[in-house]
């Protein structure tokens, strides 16, 4: 089975975002880039998926300027078969029906029956694509996936997360997009061979009217959403000192972390 | 612009390809999810973490910079870059690496014969068969041309008797690479766990590298057969050149120590709050911290160009020699220094600075002591040797 995985690169977790003097964009000068976690996980799980059956090809895509190439270079050193940059000019800046248009028309290209997406960016976190992608190919989506397993025939087991630690499991049919969620289980260390081998790996370049897409469709040209301006969080310095012997700090603190906080 | 990241100053980084980045991020990634969190529990139970082998192993960072064989293929610039971050979580774990890659990997695929590179290096590369190197002997490691340990041929075979100290992994190898002198000079053999007359003990009651096993070698009447000559090699040039990779790699990984360090004393002196202000806030801390800054920005500036020099294949046996004593004093000077602004708390192993000052300790001195080096470099200026 040929599954596409759908990846982003943003930047690093630890990075220090500093927005750009219109307002609307942080500046990238300087940053350092990786794959985005869920998007990883998704990797994970296609490679997982490959390896059980034992058979099939996972082919990653990214839609991403030029420095969107290393993750490409990541996920074929994790054991991903061959990649697809949408590196042309005319893919980049659009909103996410834009993206998830262009990931339609791969999908299509590459008639491959499951695509999978991390749930969410962890730069501008709109959590679409998966859907929009779904709902373009007129497929069956599951988002928030926690656990994939391939059952016989085309069909897919498909555990969801769902709030307070409850699940949701159900069976799919192919083909159909999934939305997978981060730390669903161990992503495997890089191997220094994988990195070496990937090296030697295809990526492809389609442009857009390779595709069959009109630059309407896609980019800054297709794009409907505005960003106005980005904000960074407001800083709220809070600190609460418990004084006390130290049974009684610990009580109050799980009473305030019950009651207040509300994460126990 | 953005303010330059203390742990590496210059963006050393940015002059990495993109390869060697993913690299150090993979290695990065399996010393703090797998190293950090067991090691120093293992260096107070004097216990190296045998358990970690297999991950490695799948990594492929055994034999990582050598060809063919089940061996990655990578530069000496990954190669560099592995120990780098091995070292950032232990000196031990970063020596058990060195010691499979670059002293027994490196005389097998350098000076072994087909048969003898079919029949270990694959096995190495999986982690399935440990090596050890014995080279020091009882009296006096830096002169190792006064080897005592001797080779007689007899008939097919060889008869090796003698011993080797400072052995690290001597007793959980499989097979140790050992050199002695023969009539035909130094001559080096691979002699195979439970050949009668091989022995190997711990050596105990080590305050450093205690993550790492250190052992003696015996031989008595040992009996090798010359299938397990290393053909090729021929004088002690070959050991010296398996040190000279070894030297390498520790250059590299003493910078790895250090910034480990580094990033404890920030944070530390960041959070502690004395005389009513951040320890951070005081010159003499900055100045301090500065200070350390500048050792790791040259020393990490020092091993790249070591690395390039060495992909180039241009490397000079002096060069290593120079790098590895400036960068290891640097890392000893640091770890020492952070373990003091660590105040009492940093004489335990709840910190990681006590810990590399006292793993330090042995890099300094094993793998040519701090004086060798700076004689091999004197030797290399003036032309004539002072030893
Ligand atoms: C933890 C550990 C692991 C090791 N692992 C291995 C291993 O796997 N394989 C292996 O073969 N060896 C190993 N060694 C041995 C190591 O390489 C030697 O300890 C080192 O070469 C020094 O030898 P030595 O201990 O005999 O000291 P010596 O050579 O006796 O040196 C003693 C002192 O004399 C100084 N000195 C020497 N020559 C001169 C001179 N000409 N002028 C002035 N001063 C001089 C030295 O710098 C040192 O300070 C290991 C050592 C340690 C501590």
């Amino acid at each position: 089975m040929k599954i596409l995985v759908a990846i982003k690169q943003v930047p690093d977790k630890n990075a220090r975002l500093q927005i750009d003097e219109s307002g609307t964009r942080i500046v990238e000068t300087d940053l350092s880039w990786e794959i985005n976690e869920s998007d990883r996980y998704a990797v994970e799980t296609a490679l997982r998926l490959k390896e059980a059956r034992g058979d099939g090809e996972v082919v990653v895509v990214t839609l991403g300027p030029e420095r969107a190439r290393k993750a490409i270079s990541s996920a074929l050193a994790m054991g991903a078969d061959r990649g697809i940059h949408l590196v042309d000019p005319d893919f980049q800046g659009g909103d996410p029906l834009c993206v998830a248009r262009a990931l339609a028309a791969v999908t299509r290209a590459e008639d491959a029956p499951l695509v999978l997406c991390g749930t969410r960016a962890d730069d501008d976190g709109y959590g679409e694509t998966p859907i929009l992608l779904a709902g373009l190919l007129d497929r069956p989506a599951v988002f928030l996936t926690i656990g994939v397993e391939p059952l016989d025939g085309d069909r897919l087991r498909v555990v969801r997360e769902l709030e307070a630690a409850r699940q949701e499991v159900s069976e799919i049919p192919l083909p159909a997009v999934l939305g997978i969620q981060s730390g669903i289980f161990d992503v495997r260390f890089t191997s220094l061979k994988g990195i070496m081998a990937a090296k030697k790996k295809p990526v492809s370049q389609p442009t857009p009217t390779e595709l069959g897409l009109s630059a309407e469709q896609i980019g800054k040209a297709g794009r409907r959403l505005e960003v106005l301006s980005l904000a960074p969080p407001e800083k709220k310095g809070q600190c609460e000192f418990i004084e006390g012997k130290p049974e009684e700090v610990a009580a109050t603190l799980v009473e305030k972390l019950r009651r207040e906080a509300k994460v126990l | 612009m953005r303010s330059p990241d203390p742990a590496d100053f210059y963006d050393v980084r940015s002059l990495l390809s993109d390869d060697e980045q993913e690299v150090q991020d993979s290695v990065a990634r399996f010393v703090d999810e797998q190293v950090l969190p067991i090691i120093s529990d293992c260096f107070e139970e004097d216990r190296f973490p045998l358990e970690l082998v297999p991950q490695m192993a799948e990594m492929g960072l055994f034999g990582c910079n050598l060809d063919g064989y089940g061996c990655a293929g990578l530069n000496n610039v990954s190669y560099g870059l592995v120990c780098q971050e091995l070292e950032r979580g232990d000196s031990g774990v970063r020596s058990f690496v060195s010691v499979q890659n670059s002293l027994c990997m490196y005389p097998i695929h350098r000076w072994g014969s087909e048969e003898q590179k079919k029949r270990w290096l694959p096995e190495m590369a999986a982690g399935r068969l440990i090596g050890c190197f014995g080279l020091t002997e009882p009296d006096g490691g830096s002169d190792p041309g006064t080897m005592r340990t001797r080779a007689r041929r007899d008939g097919d075979d060889w008869i090796l008797n003698g011993a080797k100290m400072w052995i690290t992994n001597g007793t959980i190898a499989d097979l140790a690479i050992v050199w002695a002198a023969s009539d035909d000079g130094v001559l080096g053999f691979v002699v195979e766990k439970g050949t009668p007359g091989y022995e190997a003990r711990d050596i105990r009651r080590k305050m450093s590298l205690r993550a790492s096993i250190t052992s003696e070698l015996f031989f008595d009447d040992v009996r090798v057969p010359e299938a397990n000559r290393l053909p090729e090699a021929r004088g002690l040039a070959a050991p010296l050149a398996c040190l000279t990779q070894a030297r390498y790699g520790i250059a590299w990984g003493a910078v790895g120590a250090a910034t480990a360090c580094l990033e404890e004393a920030r944070e530390f002196a960041s959070a502690r709050v004395l005389f009513g202000r951040p320890l951070d806030h005081t010159q003499t801390i900055q100045r301090r911290l500065a200070d350390i800054v500048r050792r790791i920005t040259t020393a990490r500036l020092m091993a790249l160009q070591l690395g390039r020099l060495k992909d180039a294949g241009r490397m000079h046996f002096a060069q290593v020699s120079l790098a590895k004593w400036n960068n290891v004093r640097m890392a000893l000077d640091v770890a020492r220094e952070v373990r003091d602004i660590l105040g009492g708390g940093g004489i335990t192993l709840d910190h990681h600075a006590i810990r590399h000052a006292l793993n330090l300790e042995s890099v300094i001195t094993y793998e040519g002591t701090e004086t060798i080096h700076e004689l091999i470099v004197g030797r290399t200026i003036t032309g004539v040797a002072a030893f």
